[in-house]
């Protein structure tokens, strides 16, 4: 007779922690094992250890911490405009549908335009210090817009009735009805978001090649053939918008308790 | 009070109401079988819904206070909290007090709305209401729906209590809860 075992909270989650570091450790081994039949000392694929050893060489380096600090700055400006920009967008076109009819096709057409062409227009129009300002910023606004709409939408119409019949002032409104009905869906689209802005941003530092900027370090990397290096700044890229995914996460839940009043249990 | 004259309404083809005509001075209970249009009534008093024809009188300018088909509670909040949520003059204090009375305990009172019981929520909607000050009119909707007999007296109590000097109109199936508000029954 098959049995079905209970794991205890604590223990499920000791478990899928440890079938993450077992996927994880999976990977690195294929890695490893591909980089070493490739052969050609690392020119074609770096193995796990040497990008480690080529990130160590970036780490005591003042201008690696520039770098990040100066693309660091630049793409999440673009993403605080986006989410300030696209928030105000979708709450205008929930208000006013014609809004959201007017600025419907250009979020289309910003959703669908690739990151190259766009990246060629902006260099006509802004410097390229501040180019991942300008594509970070028009990659993820369609998303927080389409985050914050779809938020909305699911929203609770029986308590904005009841908040209508109760005469509720419109502050109570959006803390206690509004915010948390927008709130699930927002921050998916938060998270998400963070990281187009890192791809986008750093896609828009290789083509313009702003001074000092990690898309810079990046491209100067692969021109001069030291893959590991590529490897090492690609592997900072994916740690930094990680890192920022899970700040912004938790900044948004710690908001939420705060402006929503919620009781834990 | 409120005068209601010819009032009409119909979803599609299906007539809701028809040339129905009502006066509620002070508290009344609603009764009749379903599909009558006790709800609609209802919905149509709070301002949600709008007649197809007829004439309501004596709601400009009242402030009016619900209990809904549905509980309408904020998840997040105690149930203190929703009752707050109002903003008309009742305090936290006062309001878990009230749920006291109806049988919540001080744990029930620290817990999310969201974590409570149908019946629970229940008298938590109520409570909104009834605590509501600065309103004439009180609406309720099958109010007693998911609380045991003994709660159904105590809520009643609570009902007849808070109520006092105001217009209500109040549904209900429950023929022993509308003995024990001891109002006029209007039959639709």
């Amino acid at each position: 007779m098959p049995s079905i075992t209970m794991l205890k909270p604590e223990a499920f989650r000791q478990r899928r922690l440890l079938q993450k570091a077992g996927a994880l450790a999976f990977w690195v081994i294929v890695w490893q094992l591909a980089a070493m039949a490739l052969g050609h000392g690392g020119l074609f694929l770096t193995t796990p250890v040497g990008t480690l050893q080529a990130l160590a060489r970036l780490l005591p380096t003042a201008e690696f911490w520039y770098r990040i600090a100066f693309s660091s700055l630049r793409i999440l400006a673009g993403f605080v405009l986006a989410v300030v920009c696209g928030t105000a967008l979708a709450a205008a076109g929930a208000r006013w549908p014609a809004v959201g009819i007017l600025f419907s096709p250009l979020v289309q057409i910003i959703r669908a335009m690739p990151v190259a062409s766009f990246v060629i227009l902006a260099l006509l129009w802004v410097r390229s210090a501040n180019l991942s300002v300008v594509v970070s910023f028009t990659h993820v606004l369609p998303v927080v817009y389409a985050g914050v709409a779809g938020g909305i939408a699911d929203t609770d119409r029986q308590l904005l009735e009841m908040a209508k019949v109760y005469r509720l002032p419109l502050s109570r409104r959006l803390r206690y009805i509004w915010l948390p009905g927008v709130f699930p869906s927002f921050s998916e689209s938060c998270a998400a978001a963070m990281g187009m802005c890192w791809k986008s941003g750093v896609s828009a530092e290789v083509i313009g090649l702003p001074d000092h900027s990690v898309g810079d370090a990046l491209y100067r990397a692969k021109i001069t053939l030291t893959t590991p290096d590529v490897f090492a700044w690609t592997l900072v890229i994916i740690l930094l918008s990680a890192f920022l995914s899970a700040v912004a996460a938790w900044l948004l839940r710690c908001l939420k308790r705060r402006l929503c009043g919620e009781v834990s249990a | 009070m409120i005068r209601v004259t010819g009032l009409s309404k119909s979803f599609g083809e299906k007539k809701v109401l028809e040339n129905l005509t009502l006066e509620v001075n002070g508290p009344v209970v609603l009764m009749g079988p379903s599909g009558r249009g006790k709800t609609t009534l209802l919905r149509i008093l709070m301002g949600v819904e709008q007649p197809d024809s007829g004439r309501i009188e004596g709601l400009a300018g009242r402030g009016l206070a619900a209990v809904f088909q549905e509980d309408r509670l904020c998840p997040q909040l105690t149930a203190a909290g929703n009752i707050c949520l109002t903003g008309r003059g009742v305090t936290i204090p006062q309001a878990e007090q009230e749920l006291r009375n109806l049988g919540f305990s001080q744990a029930d009172l620290a817990q999310p709305v969201s974590k409570l019981s149908g019946g629970q929520k229940r008298r938590a909607a109520l409570l909104r209401a009834l605590l509501c000050r600065q309103t004439d009119i009180l609406l309720m909707d099958e109010p007693f729906t998911g609380m045991d007999d003994a709660l159904v007296g105590d809520a009643a109590a609570a009902v007849v209590r808070l109520t006092a000097g105001r217009d209500a109109l109040l549904v209900t199936h429950d023929h022993s809860a509308a003995r024990l508000l001891r109002w006029p029954v209007v039959t639709l």
